[in-house]
């Protein structure tokens, strides 16, 4: 899987060559005091937009020599997120409009009604979804959700506060998780609405993926019944453990966005140290090294999980081997073009703070091990 | 945090004002311990400092020499994020790159920070739990803070025992290394309250520029 199928390569190359536009853009929203209002026009961010919409809702697939892509398996998602991190900017593309998390639980949760009425909305014109699962007071800990879904005469009335969610200050739309009732069966997940009143939302200021993290605040916030998604499935397909699985994939896109920040800092790094500085190179090719076996563990994870959306530890994996090595090709290179590098690369600067982004998506490190011990435990005997 | 059964030492207030005033404080007592209206450069001409102190400066110092600023010849280098903190940094086109970095005051600094990190790494996770079990009781987290407080009392013992000229600067990168490991350990703890612009990741990142700026650079090719 280290080498890339025809099909694939080419998709490979028409990000690499369409991504570019994306770095001169991401370091002026990265440079903008308020990155979070600014959003740029990038065509391979308006052509994403209406791509990872399931084949059966989506009319305009991304058709190149010949071949087409939806961007809804996990392998298609991974070349695609780490060529456009590679080659343009992964906070960049965490910005972008589209349906890139909240597309995945639609589609693993949602009913044909659900999926028509939310994909026919991404599709008709670029628009902004979120996911919002993170609590200011729980993190992502499912256990510790607070935000509620209370029955009322005409649906649900939705309560709660989210935070360090992707796009929430851009969106009109998105799958918010909320507590029904007690335990791992009463968390649900709801499409939402953002444009009644007593929906607020607002941006992040942080330190890398600027302009990408945003909050959400729902007082009393009308749901419908029928947006609650897995209304057709059982109780244990619909709960946590069904949205767990919806993670998988979204673990991988993290993974490759990660070994693209490596790649763009390896790279960066390669093109400015002098070319008589032998020492200096050996270390870059020690890193390059790494990168291509990171790589090749992400696409690995990627075919498992589009083999088995259930496979859990390979992305969890992926994605920890992924986020470690973005901040260690990162300081790597500023330590290698130093001294004063973030100052005197701001780009390399920038994906260094981006870099630890990669940490907190969908899960840190630490939580990803408890899923690789899992998968441990299931294999030796010694620990059963 | 831990204290090492040691003898007072000079840099200690520094470390003190950085571990228990933050960045910016801890800035200020770093660029007035140079005297009045003089900032410290790096061993390249780079300067960090609150935005005040670098509009009233009117000298900088690099490795014993003191220079007059001037200011038509020096080049901003503050970042919107920089900027956002309350600080500011340019290049002064020093005359002559200092032959070492004799000048540990930054790794003390740069401690004061690491453990101006854990504090914040503490109090975050002592109000956090994972299902019913509070966070500073699992044993990952205990172990991962462990290891950090471990790297820092080594730290500390390296700079206390340095030569009374200062440590060499194998000794001075390997100290730099050191604390922006550490840093990045206790970063992964917060998970994405670490990467918050107002949050405890802006400490580690004054941190990281400033081994940037005040570490000794890689030896040139020539040298190694």
């Amino acid at each position: 899987m280290t080498r890339l199928e025809h099909r694939l390569r080419v998709l490979q190359q028409y990000v690499r060559d369409e991504a570019p536009a994306l770095r001169a853009a991401a370091q002026e929203l990265d440079g903008h005091p308020d990155g979070s209002t600014l959003y740029p026009q990038v065509p391979l961010l308006d052509r994403l937009a209406t791509l990872q919409i399931p084949r059966r809702y989506a009319q305009d697939p991304l058709v190149i020599e010949g071949h087409e892509y939806f961007l809804t398996s996990a392998v298609e998602r991974v070349v695609f997120h780490e060529e456009a991190s590679a080659h343009g900017d992964a906070a960049l593309l965490l910005s972008a409009p589209g349906s890139l998390t909240a597309g995945m639980l639609v589609a693993a949760l949602g009913d044909d009604a659900q999926q028509r009425m939310f994909f026919d909305r991404v599709r008709a014109r670029p628009t902004w979804t979120f996911l919002a699962m993170t609590e200011p007071q729980g993190g992502s800990d499912a256990a510790n959700l607070r935000t509620t879904l209370t029955p009322c005469d005409d649906g649900f009335r939705l309560n709660g506060t989210k935070r360090f969610i992707g796009n929430a200050h851009r969106a009109p739309l998105g799958v918010v998780t909320a507590r029904t009732g007690p335990g791992p069966l009463g968390i649900r997940c709801a499409i939402v609405d953002t444009s009644h009143p007593t929906c607020s939302a607002g941006p992040l200021a942080t330190l890398g993926m600027r302009g990408a993290l945003g909050t959400l605040d729902f007082r009393d916030v009308p749901v419908p019944e029928a947006h609650l998604l897995g209304r057709h499935l059982s109780p244990t397909r619909r709960g946590m453990w069904g949205w767990l699985h919806a993670f998988n994939p979204l673990r991988c896109v993290a993974a490759a966005m990660g070994v693209g920040i490596a790649r763009a800092a390896h790279s960066y790094a390669r093109q400015h140290l002098p070319q008589r500085h032998d020492a200096l190179r050996r270390r870059l090719d020690t890193l390059g090294a790494r990168i291509r076996g990171v790589q090749s563990l992400t696409r690995h994870a990627a075919t498992a999980v589009d083999a088995d959306p259930a496979n859990a530890h390979l992305p969890a994996a992926a994605k920890t081997a992924a986020a470690g090595l973005a901040v260690e090709a990162t300081s790597t290179a500023l330590r290698l073009l130093g001294p004063a590098a973030r100052l005197e690369h701001p780009l390399l600067d920038k994906w260094a703070r981006d870099a630890f982004g990669i940490e907190c998506m969908e899960g840190t490190s630490h939580v990803q091990a408890m899923t690789v011990f899992s998968a441990l435990a299931r294999t030796d005997t010694a620990l059963r | 945090m831990l204290p090492l059964p040691a003898e007072p030492h000079p840099r200690l207030p520094l470390r003190d004002t950085a571990r228990c005033e933050g960045p910016r404080s801890a800035l200020l007592a770093f660029h007035r311990q140079a005297g009045p209206h003089t900032l410290v450069c790096g061993p390249a001409g780079h300067v960090l400092a609150p935005q005040e102190l670098v509009a009233d400066a009117t000298q900088v110092t690099m490795a014993g020499r003191t220079s007059a600023r001037v200011p038509a010849r020096e080049r901003d280098l503050t970042s919107a994020l920089l900027a956002r903190l309350g600080l500011a940094a340019f290049h002064f086109p020093h005359p002559q790159h200092a032959d070492r970095c004799a000048d540990d005051a930054v790794l003390w600094l740069r401690l004061g920070l690491t453990q101006h990190l854990m504090g914040a790494v503490l109090a975050h996770l002592g109000e956090r739990t994972v299902g019913d079990t509070a966070l500073l009781r699992q044993p990952t987290t205990k172990s991962a803070l462990a290891e950090v407080a471990v790297a820092l009392l080594e730290a500390e013992s390296g700079l206390r025992d340095a030569a009374a000229d200062g440590p060499d600067d194998t000794t001075l990168r390997l100290l730099h290394r050191q604390l922006t490991t550490s840093d990045e350990a206790l970063l992964k703890l917060l998970g994405a309250n670490g990467l918050t612009a107002a949050g405890p990741g802006a400490t580690a990142y004054v941190s990281q520029v400033l081994a940037d700026l005040y570490a000794p650079p890689l030896p040139s090719p020539e040298a190694a």
